[in-house]
């Protein structure tokens, strides 16, 4: 009788216990794949071309300067008019409107230590020289070297502050005013990164052989992320800890702007850059060894650059709408839908041959998306700026 | 029998192909053989999607001389696409060339050819390279 009592007792016992959720399994591969998107946050690099780069001066001087809007001819656009805090860093319009309409999307500004080219077609390839080109367009700032000297002129604690980084007075309209305040602003720049986020943990969960950290990762992202790495191919191009291989292509993006007016993409990136006497080879590189312009030195200009735009990040993509160089996806579902629906016709023909139409199902979709959603960290659109110290420079 | 084994080894000999071993060795190096030329390379730093590398090349003939002229590419076949960056040759005598400039952007399987041309005349070697 007692036995049959405990019999029964562990039966129930038994019964009562929650159902294990099947194992996460990958292949070798898979796996592989999967890993080579982290480990995140990645080491934080110095920019050897900048001098200032990591000099807390630079950054505070550079901080200042990112929301300064005196220092365009309007008086009434900043960095921080396109690159918004609490969006982001970007604008969430398809094109930038600065004094005019600009012709790309802006860019969220995160994590850019990791990029070797700036910009949609990588016309610039330092931070500082990316944060000068919009200063000089006058559908941007609209402003000038001598301009800026008179911004300084009319701001002595500002004009104190570039003394103390720089070593001279902000006071001569020249080139090298504007590399400094290019490395200003990027050693400010370069301190807005993105945290960890639901997929890092489930990576380093995975690296680590961790089945019930493993579990909380919901199957819908899962299930993208499987696509990601498998069928869509998607890795391929967004590959690495920062999800892009930063290098340029073509994938289908009408590249007219209005009638008449076509965007050339990397193309004339290319040409722009190695005309600029701002690129690392010329005399504004502070390393004087040059190692750092192996990619200037070695770029190729071909005719299949025409039209191919640079693999953006897809950290924090979930919060950076709309899609693509010219903002023309209004959604993560519309890009995933581009993607599955692709018209081959539309790629460069002597270009590459990676993307095919994917014909994804409806869950499907839904899966890429809900794996998209979990590269978002934990502050998503609000890119609160670090406040000011409002202590006087001396 | 003395004229079967005399024609044995005539044949032997004529079947042998002339060898060359290029005077690059050591860990790291892989060799690529051709019918005229013979290359060995090796990289550094070690091949990573999306970083720089350089190549330190030494070709042989097995003719005559070694090649003086050498031309590096990378394609991805299935992708129909190759390197967006052209590297620099540098040539150090005798079948020793620097290259440099070289970057694989995305993983999978590339392939890595050296274009040799010399007094023997011209020859494209081939290797497959997987990139993780």
């Amino acid at each position: 009788m007692i036995r049959g009592i405990i019999a029964l007792a562990l039966l129930l016992l038994a019964g009562a216990a929650p159902a294990q959720p099947a194992p996460v399994t990958f292949t070798e591969e898979e796996r592989a794949r999967i890993l080579a998107h982290g480990p995140w946050p990645s080491a934080p690099l110095r920019d050897s071309s900048n001098r200032v780069s990591g000099n807390r001066d630079a950054i505070d001087l550079g901080r200042r300067l990112f929301s300064d809007a005196a220092l365009s001819r309007s008086g009434y656009i900043g960095c921080v008019t396109c690159h918004q805090p609490d969006r982001a860093l970007t604008d969430l319009r398809p094109r930038a409107h600065g004094m005019a309409d600009v012709d790309r999307n802006t860019p969220a500004l995160v994590n850019l230590r990791q990029q070797r080219w700036f910009g949609w077609a990588g016309t610039s390839d330092s931070l500082w020289m990316a944060s000068i080109r919009p200063l000089l367009d006058p559908r941007e700032f609209d402003s000038d070297a001598a301009w800026i000297v008179r911004r300084f002129s009319l701001n002595d604690d500002l004009a104190c502050r570039y003394r103390k980084v720089f070593g001279r007075a902000p006071d001569r309209a020249d080139d090298e005013l504007l590399a400094n305040v290019g490395k200003a602003l990027a050693a400010f720049e370069e301190t807005l990164v993105t945290g960890r986020t639901p997929f890092d943990e489930f990576r380093d969960a995975l690296a680590r052989g961790d089945a019930q950290a493993m579990q909380r990762y919901p199957a819908a992202a899962r299930r993208g992320l499987a696509l990601f790495i498998g069928r869509g191919n998607c890795f391929v191009c967004h590959s690495g800890p920062n999800f892009s291989n930063g290098e340029f292509h073509d994938i289908g993006i009408p590249f007219f702007i209005a009638k008449g007016k076509v965007d050339p993409g990397r193309h004339e990136g290319i040409r722009t850059l190695r005309a600029s006497v701002f690129n690392l080879l010329g005399r504004f590189n502070d390393d004087a060894s040059r190692t750092n312009a192996t990619a200037t030195r070695h770029v190729a200009l071909e005719h299949r650059n025409w039209g191919e735009f640079r693999t953006p990040s897809l950290r924090n993509v979930a919060v950076t709408p709309p899609y693509m160089h010219n903002g023309s996806l209004a959604t993560l579902r519309d890009v995933v839908l581009h993607y599955s629906e692709l018209d081959g016709e539309r790629l460069h023909a002597d270009g590459e041959r990676i993307l095919r139409k994917l014909n994804l199902a409806e869950e499907q979709i839904g899966d890429l998306v809900a794996f998209l959603d979990t590269l978002t960290d934990a502050d998503g659109e609000r890119r609160l700026l670090p406040p000011l110290d409002p202590k006087p420079c001396e | 029998m003395k004229r079967i084994a005399l024609g044995m080894l005539l044949t032997a000999s004529a079947a042998a192909a002339p060898t060359c071993e290029p005077t690059l060795r050591g860990a790291g190096v892989r060799t690529i053989e051709g019918q005229t030329y013979v290359v060995a390379w090796r990289a550094s730093p070690a091949i990573q999607t999306g970083d720089f590398f350089a190549l330190d090349v030494a070709a042989c003939s097995r003719r005559s001389n070694a090649p003086t002229i050498l031309r590096v590419d990378a394609q991805m076949p299935e992708h129909r696409h190759g390197m967006n960056y052209r590297p620099t040759v540098s040539s150090r005598g005798e079948g020793r060339f620097a290259v440099a400039g070289l970057l694989l952007h995305m993983p999978g399987r590339w392939e890595l050819s050296f274009e040799l041309r010399g007094v023997d005349g011209a020859e494209t070697l081939r290797t497959s390279l997987p990139v993780p």
